[in-house]
């Protein structure tokens, strides 16, 4: 880690010799990192993974050209020379007349997002804490015949984040993060769990176990008919179906193409009134983050509000393009897809997950989905894929055996228009849209959802 | 603050003194891999650039294994001290998993067999450097086909035509405690547009090349004057609208034709992810999954007579192209399944040696900063006879299916669903009228031993992806797939209504 000072100064220096290079404004943003991952299977540690990185990303505005170039390398010449081709690149691009302005100041509020813990976990820290884990889920079997394994990712990271512009915008902030993965293994059954943290000593690693391995101890699995089903989606499985929404319809571009499903349906009701998904980076609840990748300060924002669509998620520039305010969801400069919210929350209801399962007479519980594919038809956000470590045949209020896993192919916008219940508890998944960005879902009980051959 | 690195020369002797130093340290093995990746990419949008950037990624993974324990660790920072810092990293890692019992060779994993020392350097063609040319000129067919509907009242249902241009050049530099010395520079490029049609609550898209960002070969510019962007795109520019009128594609089982790039796809997740033997051995279990394919497998039918798929890694211009591979094994081509055989598995140093073979040169990163896998190079479907007329004409009623649109698949590489972004009706052997939003789906080789047709050498095109995603943290790696239409017999079909 650089720290503040050292970042902000650089960065500093760099915004200052773009202007004299004779651009208008200039953006440089520095993403530093420490990622450690660890990776097991049948029980022992296959791949151990320390990776140190810093880029700097340089953004230029010559008279509304823009010129975007990044280097993972501190040294001077490395990053004047891609300063040099940002210059060159907007020069070369045709001017986008609606873009006068990179982001002004803002006043960030001081949050706690690094726990040196953490960020300094050794391997060996690693090693003892997977070592109980295997030990338990071996004297967790009183047969010795009924083996169970366990697989899965121990990943810790910390994060550095500056921001500097030619409008005297400063912003820094570290991060660091914990995330355990099992899946436990006793064919034909699987189980899964997994927690994300700030903090690794919030890692219930015990709880984890036992959830995972409650999942895989049934020996024999039934296969269900294809059909609609009552369902109840589990955190991860809603975590799978929302990262596809995020693509196909949450961020504007996807909404300015008109592929999206809000495209022409803001302030209309097109899902549950029960349903309210928002994006708050500053929400503490949650894993707040303070500003995006240009800077801008995080604030709550309403995408579906019991059920209305109300707003995707705006940058700078595609804001200024369809003479909106951002949001604050600029991702990294060379991003090619969004923006998208990186901080979601879906509104936590009032039942237990327990309370969800006697609510149904006959259903399926989904511990989560496997390669969910969202393209099939945007407009419906229509989906497929397959559930996986874990798929119960819930009747009469009581989960009653596992079932072979199912694919499902469904419209998300028809499934959640049919949201019965949501849980309280809520859990946080990492998203793919951003390094420090953290969605955090409940499970969702819902009327009807289709599953295919 | 910023600090002067070591010229790549330098820091090649610094790496060289660091082996010599791993050696000291006592490790069974070491190799390390600097990487130098150079891209530049543009995404356009009804004839404008939407975004244009130029990205510098640059340095050295180092991996070590003892007493039956992988360590790696990795830096972006090219001096001699972090070098020895990331050698003890390694080190450390692998000694603390060993010390405490739980490496992998309790289980018969974490051994490798021995290569050959190997001193090499290779250079992929590239007879037209991409980034010398101006940004301007370099552009230039994706500028234009993307702005092809403007102006056009025909066209007024045409919402957007977006447009993708990527080139990257990659320097790669091996060594290991074999003594092996290994130099590959590879050059990919890049190109496809993505043309959206919209009517209502109707959108349908057809892309070319290919969708998901076109196609990706290795070689330099002249890939992208050989794909003919703006030649092609006014059928597509018609295609999608033409979807906008069309029927539904009717449901049912029936006789299918798959396009070349859509058969690409069929082989990429379906074969190509099967035969990965670190899946079989449940290595990938925790994200990827597994396969269905078991040791045992080897020799077992899985589909008809007429399939043969090879796995070839030194194919002039496929995307996953090499001639070492990044353990410092050579690059084989292989038979995946011969006569409908399936004969074997993409290999590891250490999968291999657990498996009492020989690895067979499939193991990747996705750069510097990333432990090797087993990964697909080329995997193709070997072409068999006759042009897709002849397959159409011999098909009696069914339908072509061209250009994937969405695809999914379970753990175990058997449960499949495909959607393409459009099907032709095939009635008495002719083509009659394009049908939206087809599926289809089936089980792997139920699938592939319906196959009673492949199209000859005259269809058969290199396809390449530069997004394969696998690992944890996920890595995207180029690979590529020969591929030519092909015939399959009742496989079930459907559709997607708006």
């Amino acid at each position: 880690m650089l720290g503040r000072d050292r970042v902000i100064e650089l960065l500093r220096k760099l915004v200052r010799e773009a202007e004299e290079s004779g651009t208008g404004q200039a953006e440089a943003l520095y993403v530093g990192s420490h990622n450690s991952t660890t990776r097991f299977a049948n029980s022992v540690i296959t791949q151990n993974i320390k990776e140190s990185n810093g880029t700097v990303y340089f953004r230029v505005l010559l008279d509304k050209r823009i010129g975007v170039t990044s280097a993972n390398s501190l040294h001077i010449e490395d990053l004047r020379r891609c300063m040099k081709k940002a210059i060159e690149i907007a020069r070369q691009s045709k001017p986008l007349k609606f873009f006068d302005s990179l982001p002004k100041p803002s006043e960030y509020p001081n949050i706690k997002t690094h726990y040196p813990k953490t960020a300094t976990l050794t391997i060996s820290d690693k090693v003892k804490i997977l070592g109980n884990v295997f030990k338990k889920s071996k004297s967790a079997i009183q047969n010795p015949k009924s083996e169970i394994r366990v697989g899965g990712a121990f990943s810790t990271s910390e994060t550095e984040i500056g921001i500097a512009n030619s409008n005297n915008l400063t912003a820094y902030q570290p991060f660091t993060s914990a995330h355990l993965s099992l899946i436990t293994s006793s064919p034909p059954s699987l189980g899964f769990a997994n927690q994300f943290e700030r903090d690794v000593k919030n890692i219930d690693t015990d709880k984890l176990l036992s959830t995972a391995m409650k999942k895989c101890i049934a020996k024999k699995r039934d296969k269900l008919k294809p059909g609609r089903y009552k369902v109840i989606l589990e955190p991860p499985a809603v975590n799978e179906i929302l990262e596809w929404l995020i693509y196909i319809t949450f961020g504007a571009s996807v909404f300015i193409d008109g592929t999206s499903f809000m495209t022409g349906n803001i302030g209309k009701k097109i899902m549950s009134k029960k349903l309210t998904i928002y994006d708050d980076g500053g929400d503490t609840r949650g894993f707040p983050v303070p500003f995006d990748f240009e800077g801008v300060k995080k604030k709550r924002l309403d995408i579906i509000k019991n059920g209305v669509a109300i707003s995707p998620a705006y940058d700078t520039l595609l804001a200024k393009k369809c003479r909106k305010k951002t949001t604050g969801h600029a991702l990294m400069p060379d991003d090619t897809e969004g923006p998208f919210p990186t901080n979601v929350f879906i509104r936590e209801g009032d039942c237990t997950l327990d309370e969800m399962i006697s609510m149904v007479d006959r259903g399926i519980l989904v511990t989560r989905f496997h390669y969910v594919n969202g393209l099939l038809d945007t407009k419906t956000a229509s989906m497929t894929g397959m559930t996986r470590d874990g798929t119960f045949y819930i009747e009469d209020g009581e989960i009653r055996y596992p079932v072979e896993d199912m694919r499902f192919t469904a419209s998300i916008l028809d499934a959640f228009s049919k949201i019965e219940v949501i849980s309280k508890e809520r859990q946080a998944f990492p998203t793919p849209y951003s390094i420090v960005g953290v969605n955090i879902l409940p499970a969702l009980l819902i009327k009807e959802f289709s599953f295919s051959d | 603050m910023t600090y002067t690195p070591l010229t790549k020369h330098s820091f090649i002797n610094v790496l060289e003194h660091t082996i010599t130093y791993l050696k000291r340290q006592g490790v069974s093995y070491a190799d390390i891999r600097l990487e130098e990746c150079v891209s530049e990419g543009v995404m356009v949008r009804d004839g404008e650039i939407d975004r244009l950037w130029d990205k510098l990624d640059t340095g050295f993974g180092i991996r070590v294994l003892h007493k039956g324990a992988w360590g790696f660790a990795a830096s972006s920072l090219l001096t001699e001290t972090e070098a020895k810092r990331v050698a003890d990293d390694a080190v450390s890692q692998a000694k603390a998993i060993s010390q405490m019992g739980y490496g992998a060779r309790g289980k018969g994993q974490g051994a490798i067999h021995k290569n050959p020392p190997v001193k090499f350097k290779h250079k992929s063609p590239c007879h037209i450097d991409p980034f010398i040319i101006p940004i301007e000129e370099r552009l230039y067919p994706i500028l234009k086909a993307t702005s092809l509907h403007k102006n056009y009242r025909q066209y007024k249902k045409i919402h957007t035509i977006e447009g993708f241009m990527d080139f990257k050049k990659t320097h790669k530099t091996f060594l290991n405690t074999e003594g092996s010395f290994i130099k590959q520079e590879i050059f990919l490029s890049g190109a496809g547009i993505k043309v959206i049609a919209i009517d209502g609550r109707d959108v349908q898209v057809r892309s070319f090349p290919d969708s998901h960002n076109g196609i990706f070969r290795q070689g330099g510019y002249e890939r992208i004057i050989e794909m003919d962007i703006p030649e092609n795109t006014p059928r597509i520019i018609e295609e999608a609208l033409m979807l906008l009128k069309a029927d539904y594609c009717p449901s049912g089982v029936k006789t299918i034709i798959l396009g070349g790039s859509q058969v690409a796809l069929q082989i990429h997740e379906s074969i190509g992810h099967a035969v990965e033997l670190d899946r079989t051995m449940g290595m990938e279990v925790s994200l990827a999954g597994g396969t269905f394919l078991t040791a045992d497998s080897i020799g077992t039918k899985i589909c008809s007579d007429v399939v043969n798929i090879t796995a070839d890694p030194a194919i002039e211009g496929g995307a996953g192209s090499y001639i070492y591979d990044d353990e410092g094994t050579e690059a084989k081509r292989i038979d995946i399944v011969k006569n409908g055989r399936f004969v074997n598995f993409l290999s590891s140093r250490e999968t291999a040696k657990l498996s009492g073979m020989e690895s067979n040169g499939s193991v990747r990163a996705s750069g510097w900063s990333h432990i090797p896998l087993i990964r697909m190079s080329n995997i193709n479907l070997e072409s068999g006879e006759g042009n897709l007329g002849d397959l159409i004409a011999d098909a009696g009623d069914g339908i072509l299916l061209q250009t994937n649109k969405s695809w999914s698949i379970d753990t175990l590489r058997l449960n499949f669903q495909f959607g393409v972004e459009i099907g032709w009706e095939i009635k008495r052997g002719r083509i009659t009228r394009p049908l939206k939003n087809p599926v289809y789906s089936g089980i792997t080789p139920e699938f592939w031993k319906s196959c009673n047709a492949v199209c000859g050498r005259e269809e058969w095109k290199i396809y390449g992806l530069s997004n394969c995603g696998k690992g944890d943290p996920i890595q995207n790696i180029a690979v590529g797939h020969g591929a030519a239409p092909a015939r399959f017999n009742k496989v079930k079909v459907g559709t997607v209504k708006c």
